[in-house]
């Protein structure tokens, strides 16, 4: 069995490869988190739109928190692929995001729209890298 | 008559309500949020087959008067055997890990908790309900519970329905490009989420817990294709939940709590609430039905007394195998893996097993020493063959395309 799924990733690789079918280490992180990004902006708004109970909203920043921890590693790494200017801009962007995860405003007292900006500019630019 | 009609009915319910688990919710809602309906055929598909696997088992049970497991050590020895359960226990141990870290993101997504947290407490809840609740209690208690996914079609009617846009996706899949492995894969992991094995030691078991005889097979057949096939409508509402409402947000469903937000949008609180109650329903079934499932058929194998309905000391090692089992995945899931992702890896490695597993029905089902005149026609046999292709396929490519995409 071991050796049939040796082979079939062998050709899964190259077909796959051929074609551009997988995105490359980069391209994916830059996905995942422009996805993550999405879905902690959207959590932001549905919660101060009342569509989210404050407990609810709370556990899911804890979990994008997880999803999001240590990017920066992959961001600056050799294979990455972009330049260091890129890197450079997506770093910035990604610690002022992250720092918004993890201190999100979940009260009527700070400004969540603000904070909403930053998270949908972070997912754009990331969503943009992932494709590039 | 009515007694027997009554039965009927709570198995239907109880298929339905049971139908969902950890690995259902995590590749519906992502495969909803990256292609759309493009994965619609594959659940369709995986639904078809589970309705004919189940009611094979059951019909096995049921005329043989024995267990899948206690038949595979028979026909096949206890060589086989072993290679049967050594694949088990690797998928079902992980499958049994995402199920505790789903009703544990479940209760934290309620409270506010850390899900981390939450973990044992979980895990002695569930430690609790196998060692002192009833078999019907476990069977039907969570399942109607689970029923609460229903409330899924009514996210997807207040969204407005299904847009036309949407609707060509189902026959031409939006795949972006270098999306085409990720969907090559999740093709296999609903595969393997639908198909668990687990499902088929768990009902067969059941059967016997439930003294099935011949004349329950008009029981098994309806539970099978009734429950079955309506139990897949919550993965079919996740999958449209998901296209409808994340994927315009570019939300791509990579941690659970995401999927509530399909809710949330058209039903507001009450529906994040929703599919927090119907996360933990079914997550909570699934892993009383993985603990269960693996340690009868660890039990059976090995000739050991079981039944959930015997007290521990007339079950002692079944009793300490349920521990056991509990233990290790609650040791698996404090390594804190998201559970989603968890979930996912889970369906690729039960893919991975499904021909060890499925493979001894193809004669088991064939020989006329257990079913007499019961056993399998031949329409049902090609039918079986087609589910066992389809099985190699998924096990050879779900290992090599879960590291080419990434996991999804």
């Amino acid at each position: 069995m071991l050796r049939v799924a040796a082979y079939a990733l062998l050709v899964l690789s190259t077909a796959l490869a051929g074609c551009q079918m997988t995105q490359s280490p980069f391209a994916r992180m830059a996905t995942n988190a422009g996805a993550a990004l999405a879905a902690a902006s959207t959590t932001i708004s549905y919660f101060h739109e009342g569509k989210l109970p404050g407990a609810y909203a709370a556990s899911s920043f804890a979990s994008y928190q997880s999803e999001l921890a240590g990017l920066d590693q992959q961001i600056t790494a050799t294979g990455s692929g972009i330049s260091a200017q890129d890197a450079d801009g997506l770093l910035a962007i990604y610690r002022r995001a992250l720092a918004v995860v993890e201190h999100p405003c979940l009260q009527s007292s700070c400004d969540w729209r603000a904070q909403r900006a930053l998270l949908d500019q972070a997912s754009r630019t990331f969503l943009r890298a992932g494709r590039q | 008559m009515k007694k027997q009609w009554l039965s009927i009915a709570l198995g239907i319910v109880t298929a339905i309500g049971g139908f969902l688990d950890v690995g259902t919710i995590a590749t519906s809602g992502e495969a909803g949020a990256k292609f759309g309906l493009g994965l619609v055929w594959v659940i369709l598909l995986a639904t078809v087959a589970i309705i004919l696997l189940v009611s094979m088992i059951g019909r096995f049970t049921a005329v043989s008067k024995k267990t899948y497991a206690a038949a595979i050590r028979e026909h096949f020895g206890f060589r086989f055997y072993l290679l049967t359960l050594g694949s088990e226990c690797i998928a079902e141990v992980l499958l049994l890990a995402a199920e505790l870290g789903g009703v544990a993101i479940a209760l934290s997504l309620i409270t506010g908790i850390s899900w981390h947290l939450l973990l044992p407490v979980v895990a002695l809840l569930v430690w609790v309900l196998i060692w002192r609740a009833p078999f019907d209690l476990i069977e039907n208690g969570t399942a109607l519970l689970g029923l609460v996914m229903l409330s899924f079609i009514v996210g997807i009617v207040v969204s407005g329905g299904i847009p036309r846009s949407l609707i060509p996706t189902l026959w031409h899949p939006q795949i972006q490009p270098g999306d085409a492995a990720s969907y090559l894969y999740l093709i296999a992991a609903i595969f393997g989420a639908t198909i668990s094995p687990y499902l088929l030691y768990f009902y067969s078991s059941g059967a016997r817990e439930e003294h099935w005889s011949r004349r329950s097979l008009l029981l098994n057949r309806i539970t099978a294709v009734v429950g079955m096939g309506f139990g897949s409508v919550g993965s079919l509402a996740l999958i449209i939940l998901g296209a409808i409402n994340l994927q315009p947000l570019h939300i791509q469903s990579t941690t659970l709590g995401e999927l509530g937000l399909a809710m949330a949008q058209p039903l507001g609180q009450i529906g994040a609430l929703l599919f927090a109650v119907t996360l933990f329903a079914t997550c909570l079934g699934a892993a009383l039905e993985v603990v269960l499932g693996l340690s009868y058929n660890i039990a059976q194998g090995f000739g050991w007394e079981w039944g959930e309905d015997k007290l521990p000391a007339e079950a002692p090692r079944f009793n300490v195998t349920l521990l056991i089992v509990l233990v290790l995945s609650t040791l698996l899931s404090l390594t804190g893996v998201d559970p989603l992702q968890m979930a996912l890896f889970a369906s690729t490695i039960i893919a991975l097993f499904l021909p060890i597993s499925l493979s001894p029905l193809l004669i088991i089902m064939n020989d006329k020493g257990y079913l007499k005149e019961e056993t399998n026609g031949r329409a049902i046999n090609i039918a079986l063959l087609f589910v066992l292709l389809l099985a190699f396929a998924a096990a050879v490519v779900s290992l090599p395309l879960l590291f080419l995409s990434g996991g999804g």
